[in-house]
């Protein structure tokens, strides 16, 4: 059980199928399609509906909007691909609130462990990959319950809902389990993620160094 | 950085550095051999963490990896002891290098979940554990 080489991908299709070519990606279950993420240089960006998939990273971008009265889940999820330099949307992220595809769907996001692992493995949200605060505006600004970033684990079902609440995510206050047990043997761990910004709790502005965080054990 | 088994027919085992990406514990084969007795990690300056006398014993490194980072970094080790359905924790934090220490339930062992990887260790015995200052002889 040494330390497993673990890979990110994200679904740029509606199509809800499993990643079938594990580390690599590419074309999963149900037509979906599979991408590889590169940790260092890509990034997500949660948009407004003016956002389209494709877009150039140069061009403009089109922030969620924070409503007046209520919350407002984001419209539209993409990962900034650098390489390919396009905003590359995932359409089945989120909920059917959002403006995309998202709702009760399992294959959304994956992180493939090319072995097994001594725990459970975790997905957190951080202010920077220094993993030293969560206490950003957009992470609920030291109240966890308020962290605009929601996730929900889709490993072994569907949500269960097409307006899954999802669980906020800050440091390690609160924070989601991505599997129920830890990995006996290779296997891909998948969830959905959403930003829902609130009136009154979430200030205008924009964060690049907020971080999605794996933590993992092995021995 | 490295740990070292003792096992009740007085043999040694030495793991590798464990910050290396096999750190040694789930690689010993210790399937034909009897229960470990002891369990020691030694740190810098003189220090060393010492469990004895549990019934079982396990190991594992925290590791974190993000998107938006720089790779994966090892953020903790973990050593633990489980007697009597309670394990003690020890979690030593490599950015402070400080040591903290955890009692909780067997099965809620880490943030309340369970660890797989567990060796058997020895049983009647009284467990002890504790952070000593090694005293080393020279000649």
């Amino acid at each position: 059980m040494a330390q497993p080489n673990t890979y990110w991908l994200f679904n740029n299709t509606s199509g809800d199928g499993a990643n079938t070519g594990n580390a690599s990606g590419g074309a999963g279950g149900s037509s979906s399609n599979w991408v590889l993420m590169d940790l260092v240089n890509d990034s997500l960006a949660w948009c407004s509906e003016q956002q389209t998939d494709g877009d150039a990273i140069a061009g403009t971008r089109y922030p969620v909007v924070i409503p007046d009265s209520g919350s407002n889940e984001a419209e539209k999820t993409f990962v900034k691909d650098a390489s390919a330099a396009i905003f590359d949307q995932v359409p089945l992220a989120g909920t059917t609130a959002g403006g995309q595809s998202g709702g009760d769907t399992r294959y959304v996001f994956a992180i493939y462990f090319d072995g097994a692992t001594a725990g459970v493995p975790y997905l957190e949200a951080w202010d920077s990959y220094e993993h030293s605060t969560a206490t950003n505006n957009f992470l609920g600004s030291g109240t966890p319950a308020e962290s605009s970033i929601k996730a929900i684990t889709t490993t072994n079902a569907v949500p269960g809902s097409a307006t899954w609440a999802g669980t906020p995510l800050a440091g390690t206050d609160s924070r989601i389990e991505l599997d129920t047990a830890a990995l006996t043997a290779a296997k891909n761990l998948y969830f959905n993620i959403k930003q829902l910004v609130v009136n009154g709790t979430h200030s205008p502005g924009s964060s690049t160094a907020l971080v999605l965080t794996l933590r993992y054990l092995y021995s | 950085m490295k740990f070292t088994l003792t096992f009740a027919d007085g043999v040694a085992y030495t793991s590798p550095d464990i910050r290396e990406r096999d750190p040694g514990w789930a690689s010993e084969d210790g399937a034909k051999r009897v229960g470990i007795r002891e369990m020691i990690l030694r740190m810098p300056r003189g220090i060393a963490l010492i469990l004895k006398g549990f019934e079982a014993y396990n190991f594992f490194v925290e590791a974190s990896q993000a998107l938006g980072g720089r790779g994966a970094n090892i953020d903790a080790f973990c050593f633990c002891g489980r007697w009597r359905g309670t394990v003690l924790s020890w979690r030593i934090d490599i950015k402070t290098g400080k040591a903290s220490k955890q009692i909780s339930q067997y099965g809620k062992e880490y943030f309340g979940t369970s660890t797989r990887g567990w060796r058997m260790g020895l049983m009647g015995e009284k467990a002890e554990s504790g952070i000593f200052k090694i005293k080393e002889v020279t000649k």
